[in-house]
């Protein structure tokens, strides 16, 4: 497995469960969430894990860390990417039609966030795809 | 990487000849990573015009002795 799949697992899982717990505890409507309320831990938690998951799999393969994305990783990147806009405007579009039936403020922003993690998720998740898929 | 391209290639055969060539030496010589070369040589992948050159020249061979198209027309 090459270090960029790897980086690519490892954004997918971390984002799936460190969100996944965030959204089970704090929920859409949710207490305020500032910078050191819940969203600054998630968010922190999410850097500190993937800054050490990435470390690890950079010091595994240190030489494939190193090297510039090659044309199919791009290739990889720009479909991923494009799955993960098109899941980001479904989303934002959720938000905009359930802004009908409630318009409080953290409900929104939760909303949004979530949107947002969703995308994320469907990007490397499109990407991990990809690079299954030549590897099989 | 929407069904497998349809061209084949003889790069593993020339890596053979060309003093048992490893992946991971094309690739180096390439400047790919190992799994694109990997991907390339077993058909799911094919590679731009450039990439293809420079598989070939790495290979010290001509482009179509490397690749062959195999599709319709």
């Amino acid at each position: 497995m090459s270090f960029r799949e790897k980086s690519a697992w490892i954004t997918l899982v971390t984002t799936a469960v460190v969100y996944g717990v965030y959204f089970a505890r704090v929920g859409l409507g949710g207490p305020p969430a500032g910078f050191l309320g819940p969203l600054g831990v998630t968010v922190l938690l999410l850097v500190a894990l993937q800054a050490v998951l990435h470390g690890i799999a950079a010091v595994a393969a240190p030489r494939e860390a190193g090297v510039r994305r090659d044309e199919r990783e791009r290739l990889i990147d720009l479909r991923s990417l494009r799955v993960g806009f098109y899941t980001a405007q479904a989303g934002l579009f959720c938000v905009l039609a359930a802004l009908l039936w409630r318009a409080d403020v953290w409900f929104v922003a939760n909303a949004v966030l979530l949107a947002m993690v969703v995308a994320e998720v469907a990007r490397a998740a499109a990407a991990v795809v990809d690079f299954r898929r030549a590897a099989a | 990487m929407s069904g497998p391209p349809p061209i084949a290639n003889s790069i593993r055969r020339l890596r053979f000849e060309n003093g048992e060539m490893t992946q991971a030496e094309l690739a180096a010589r390439i400047g790919m990573t190992r799994q694109t070369v990997a991907a390339i040589e077993q058909g799911r992948y094919a590679p731009s015009l450039e990439a293809a050159f420079r598989i070939a020249h790495a290979l010290g061979a001509r482009l179509e002795a490397v690749f062959e198209w195999r599709g319709e027309g």
